[in-house]
């Protein structure tokens, strides 16, 4: 059934931006869970424990996000799980996002000299000690600004699950466009409404590395 | 309930992959190429242009940094036609794929070329350097060589994301997974293969960024 | 039985020896200054004493603990044994008061109320009593140094060690912080301290020892050590750094 574009069809757009949303929160709880993980392994004092974080940044990061959202939810399913396109993506999206930011955190975590870390440790302080008073509150300074970069990396790539019929914005502009073969106008208005989600977090982004450079 | 791996059927169909993972690459090289030139472009638009261009430039920039890659892959393939524009997939795929590119090699070179500091600039001048000399010791070169590393880690992620182009039906490496998917019905297999495809060409990649940058830029 | 011992301390980063079979032991109460060229080991050697550099060979002990033995806790060797460094090396995100209080807290469990008393009375030893709620950053060089050793003070250790603590800071400052150095050596704190002082050095030691190429090249009593060195070597150094 064909029918005109309408003001209803962006309003369901837009609706569907909280789907959107809601995905990049899950992935960004997830992601955080296992990047923080990621992130103490790379900076373990054990050998083959920052092996293991190496092994998993390299892993996630040379292969594309579309390559585990497919392996969710197709292939898990040959194994008699149902997998539901929420699950698929929950999963997927951790998966990736745990790489990056556990990158980055890492990076963080490093930046921090390691006089300071030498200083917690002549105080009698122990590893996890250090980490918690001394290098992970200067660390969380430094990681604000290329997290919330990360953040419109994620919003941007939660419109892979499309693919697996996750309904969130661009598939709601697939499905419009389906319904109204006006593809042009309806692209046009999802890019504008990733671009009004992005945008105002790429700016505060940059606003926030500039202050943190005036600082130091 | 226990599954048993075949990757019989998958490999079978190797010619498939193989013709996916040409075109992938094909892709990927003729974008890099593409999207570094617009780099150079735009970021010397950037820096040295006039304030129309500039502005021009750091909205194209933003407007691509800011909507994901897909939706700019939907719209050339799908809506531009509808505006007289009509691409095939494999153009379409071009098009997006360099013009994401570019816009995030812009801000990646611009951030190299305004990072040489000013003092280096005068002491390239004290020193009796010709502008021309100036530009092409003090400020190309070892910007270029700060700039390396983030730009050969971009056009890795861009390699990566030239998966999504499977979307318009672009024959590319993931496509032809889907097509094996639909023939075998081993998609665990499938897709597990695919990805050690991916990773075992980022390896490549990165491998030959890092010779590049050992021969053109460590040795002085 | 000797506070510290060392027995052969054998340190090596790769092939470099820094450290080449150092022997030297130090008794409750006394104060060890220890001078010699840059790169000679200094540092390394205080480091060793709280563990914070394996070594290769020899063996350290503090208080009869063996020091390089994997089996020791060094979390409760070091709450015994104090460190300031030449870089203040204060924790930036923290008050002066945290700074202090910080280890006193986690480590040993003080509470809370009695943790700001004893950044109060640590404080005073330094003359710093009304910079408690200031940042680092917000203070001289001089001051920070001052906190740093109030801060190794509130965990009441047997032994501190100070490596050339003076020498990042302007020349007016240096004074504040030895006068603070002084002042713990009168109360009676066990002291290694590393150097280029050599005025202090002679005030203050008991005992001075000369490090070469790695290795305890000279030592005895402070005034008669510096005054009559025995070796070619301490003596080109002393004109060195006194000329
Ligand atoms: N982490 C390290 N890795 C490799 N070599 C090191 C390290 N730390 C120190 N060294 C080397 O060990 C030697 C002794 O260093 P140390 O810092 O103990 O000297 P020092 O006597 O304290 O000198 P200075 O007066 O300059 O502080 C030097 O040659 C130095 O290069
Ligand atoms: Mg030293």
């Amino acid at each position: 059934m064909i029918r005109e574009l309408s003001f209803i069809d962006v309003l369901y757009l837009i609706a569907a931006t909280r789907w959107t949303l809601a995905l990049t929160a899950i992935a960004f709880l997830g992601g955080g869970i296992v990047g923080l993980a990621v992130a103490l392994l790379r900076v373990s004092s054990l050998a083959p424990l920052r092996w293991l974080g190496a092994i998993y940044v390299h892993a996630v990061q040379g292969t594309p996000l579309l390559a585990w959202l497919f392996v969710f939810f197709f292939g898990l399913s040959i194994f008699g799980f149902t997998v539901s396109p929420w699950l698929a993506a929950a999963a997927a999206y951790s998966i990736y996002a745990g790489a990056f930011l556990g990158e980055i955190w890492r990076g963080c975590l490093q930046a921090i000299p390691r006089t300071q870390w030498e200083a917690g440790a002549s105080l009698g302080l122990g590893f996890t000690q250090q980490l918690r008073y001394i290098i992970v509150p200067q660390a969380l300074r430094l990681a604000i600004p290329p997290t919330v970069g990360f953040l419109v990396q994620l919003i941007k790539n939660t419109s892979l699950a499309a693919v697996i019929g996750f309904i969130e914005l661009t598939r709601e502009g697939q499905l419009t466009t389906a319904t109204t073969f006006r593809p042009f106008t309806v692209y046009l208005i999802v890019a504008a409404i990733y671009f009004a989600l992005c945008f105002p977090l790429t700016q505060w982004s940059r606003r926030l590395e500039r202050r943190l450079h005036v600082a130091r | 309930m226990t599954y048993s791996f075949q990757f019989r059927d998958v490999f079978a169909a190797w010619e498939f992959l193989l013709e996916g993972l040409v075109l992938t690459l094909e892709l990927s090289l003729v974008t890099m190429v593409v999207g570094l030139v617009i780099g150079l472009a735009g970021a010397a638009a950037r820096v040295y242009g006039g304030p129309w261009l500039k502005r021009i430039v750091a909205v194209y920039v933003e407007t691509i940094r800011n909507t994901p890659l897909i939706v700019q892959l939907f719209l050339i393939f799908f809506g531009l036609p509808s505006a007289g524009l009509k691409f095939d997939a494999n153009t379409a795929a071009l098009i997006a794929l360099s013009i994401n590119l570019g816009a995030y090699s812009i801000e990646i070179i611009r951030a190299g070329l305004e990072a040489i500091p000013r003092s280096q600039i005068e002491a390239g001048q004290s020193l009796g350097l010709s502008p021309v000399q100036i530009y092409r010791y003090v400020i190309i070169f070892p910007s270029l060589r700060m700039m390396f590393p983030a730009l050969s880690s971009q056009f890795v992620l861009l390699m990566l994301a030239t998966s999504v182009v499977s979307q318009i039906s672009a024959q590319d490496l993931f496509h032809m997974a889907s097509i094996i998917q639909s023939r075998t019905f081993r998609d665990f297999e499938v897709y597990i293969l695919v990805a050690a495809a991916y990773l075992i060409l980022a390896l490549l990649f990165r491998l030959a960024f890092a010779g590049i940058y050992h021969f053109v830029f460590a040795r002085r | 039985m000797s506070l510290v011992e060392l027995k052969n301390v054998v340190k090596r980063y790769g092939t470099n020896t820094v450290l080449n079979g150092v022997s030297l032991s130090v008794e409750k109460g006394e104060i060890i200054a220890i001078i010699g060229r840059s790169g000679s080991g200094k540092s390394t050697m205080l480091r060793c004493v709280n563990g914070l550099e394996p070594i290769q060979g020899g063996t350290v002990a503090f208080d009869g603990t063996v020091v390089n033995d994997p089996a020791t806790d060094l979390r409760k060797l070091r709450q015994h044994v104090g460190i300031v460094f030449q870089s203040f090396n204060l924790f930036p995100h923290l008050s002066v008061e945290k700074n202090i209080t910080l280890a006193p807290k986690v480590v040993k469990g003080v509470p809370p109320a009695e943790a700001r008393a004893l950044a109060e009375a640590v404080l005073r030893k330094v003359g710093l009593a009304e910079k408690i709620d200031a940042y680092p950053d917000q203070l001289s060089g001089g001051q920070q140094q001052r906190v740093a050793i109030a801060r190794s003070l509130a965990m009441q250790p047997q032994l501190m060690l100070f490596d050339e603590i003076t020498s990042a800071l302007d020349p007016e400052l240096v004074g504040e912080v030895l006068k603070v150095l002084e002042e713990v050596a009168r109360e009676g704190m066990t002291m290694m301290l590393v150097t280029h002082e050599i005025g202090f050095a002679r005030k203050v030691a008991n005992r001075v020892v000369f490090m070469h190429e790695g290795k305890m090249w000279e030592q005895g009593p402070a005034a008669e050590t510096l005054g009559r060195p025995r070796t070619p070597e301490l003596e080109t150094f002393l004109s060195a750094v006194l000329h």
